[in-house]
């Protein structure tokens, strides 16, 4: 009996595809899918390229990888290191025990937002969390307290079981920014248990006014747009949408 | 070496959600990955070589995303599954790969160093190419692979305690 031959691995039609490999290799691979019948393989990558730029255009991702990009260096230059965000964990750590309710301020300078839903799971609720970095450590950061440009700030959240979630913010200018997931699309899949750090802190400028902080979450699939929108907007967020938010006063130098 | 990452992303930029489709098994996850994917090759721009992209790239998800299973906790779907879990989980080697594992591979694939276990491991039980497949896309002899899957495959059966 003759042995099967293996089919082309996913890794190597990539590279077939791109046009990499040798010429005396991707011969040999054109010839075994040939030989198994499964050249449309190739034709499949290509239509499934046309889908992806179509779902994820370089409009949208490009921006953000290049936003991702100088953040890190940013960090870097400010020398902003993991003992920061270790502080900043730990002290999240410390304070889910004594969660404090988050209560939504009242705001002239947007249209209103949707309250604050009291879901309850297993006891718990999602929960955002906002550290501003200190010489000691960190500090939490309750709704209203008082920010200024140039204060490094770690967000949190508490999932509670939650499976989907976004945070965003916006400005008293109107600009929204994405923090988790830091790209425009799904929603990303959270951690659902315990306090979870963002991967980077950040630092906040000069806009003037505010900055309105908040955490979506849902047990289904939703997008960032779901968020941005409704907050760019000034709209109430879809009722199947688990609401928390932090809005902090930015103080004039 | 200049990027041109709009460029780079509309050529392979879907083969890299594929991959990391492929690898972490949830799309918003994997959409996250790619575009971290892209930041590493921005992140190191001055020391890419512009011969083999697509390789790099998929190599990069590769690394990216089996970093991002080491703090993972779900039931693998199926034997390919099953070993990418064990190979993220595995402590680094006291030799190369250190518990800052993405960074530090990532600073040797970019630096033109020796590839990781890692890569190799998951290239042949995970992706299937046979050893000299392997040996051809990392560089390396055939018999240096074998001997590189076989401590990583102790290193695997003494974790799990079945060695």
């Amino acid at each position: 009996m003759s042995a099967k031959p293996n089919p082309v691995p996913d890794w190597l039609l990539e590279r077939l595809a791109a046009g990499e490999l040798p010429e005396s290799q991707a011969k040999e691979l054109r010839k075994r899918l040939a030989e198994q019948g499964e050249e449309s393989r190739l034709t499949a990558l290509a239509q499934s390229n046309q889908e992806i730029l179509g779902t994820l255009p370089p409009e949208e991702v490009v921006p953000e990888i290049e936003r991702r990009a100088a953040r890190g260096q940013r960090a870097h230059d400010r020398r902003v290191q993991p003992v920061w965000v270790l502080s900043a964990a730990v002290a999240c750590t410390a304070g889910l025990v004594a969660m404090v309710a988050l209560r939504r301020r009242p705001n002239t300078a947007r249209p209103q937002l949707p309250t604050v839903e009291d879901i309850v799971i297993k006891g718990l609720k999602p929960s955002l969390r906002i550290h501003r970095k200190t010489r000691a450590g960190a500090e939490l950061l309750a709704a209203g307290a008082r920010v200024r440009k140039g204060d490094t700030l770690q967000l949190g959240y508490v999932a509670a079981g939650r499976r989907f979630g976004v945070i965003a913010s916006i400005d008293a200018r109107g600009t929204v920014t994405l923090h988790l997931p830091e790209t425009p699309g799904p929603a990303a899949a959270l951690e659902r248990d315990g306090e979870r750090a963002l991967a980077h802190a950040f630092e906040l400028d000069d806009s003037p006014g505010f900055e309105r902080f908040v955490f979506v979450a849902a047990d289904s699939l939703f997008t960032t747009a779901d968020v941005t929108s409704a907050l760019a907007a000034g709209h109430a967020f879809p009722t199947s949408l688990s609401t928390v938010e932090i809005t902090l006063k930015k103080e004039t130098p | 070496m200049a990027v041109d990452i709009e460029s780079l992303y509309r050529k392979h930029g879907p083969m890299v959600l594929r991959r990391c489709r492929h690898l972490l098994r949830e799309e918003a996850k994997a959409v996250d990955a790619m575009h971290d994917v892209f930041v590493e090759i921005l992140r190191r721009k001055d020391t890419l070589h512009g011969d083999s992209p697509a390789g790099l790239l998929l190599t990069t998800a590769t690394h990216v995303c089996v970093n991002r299973l080491r703090s993972v906790r779900r039931e693998p779907v199926d034997r390919e599954d099953d070993m990418l879990l064990r190979i993220a989980a595995l402590p680094g080697d006291n030799d190369a790969e250190a518990r800052t594992l993405a960074r530090r591979i990532l600073d040797r694939l970019f630096s033109g160093q020796p590839e990781s276990t890692r890569l190799i491991a998951v290239l042949h039980y995970v992706d299937r190419l046979t050893l000299e497949e392997v040996a051809a896309e990392v560089g390396m002899s055939v018999s240096g692979v074998r001997k590189r899957l076989r401590l990583l495959k102790e290193r695997i059966s003494a974790q799990m305690g079945d060695a």
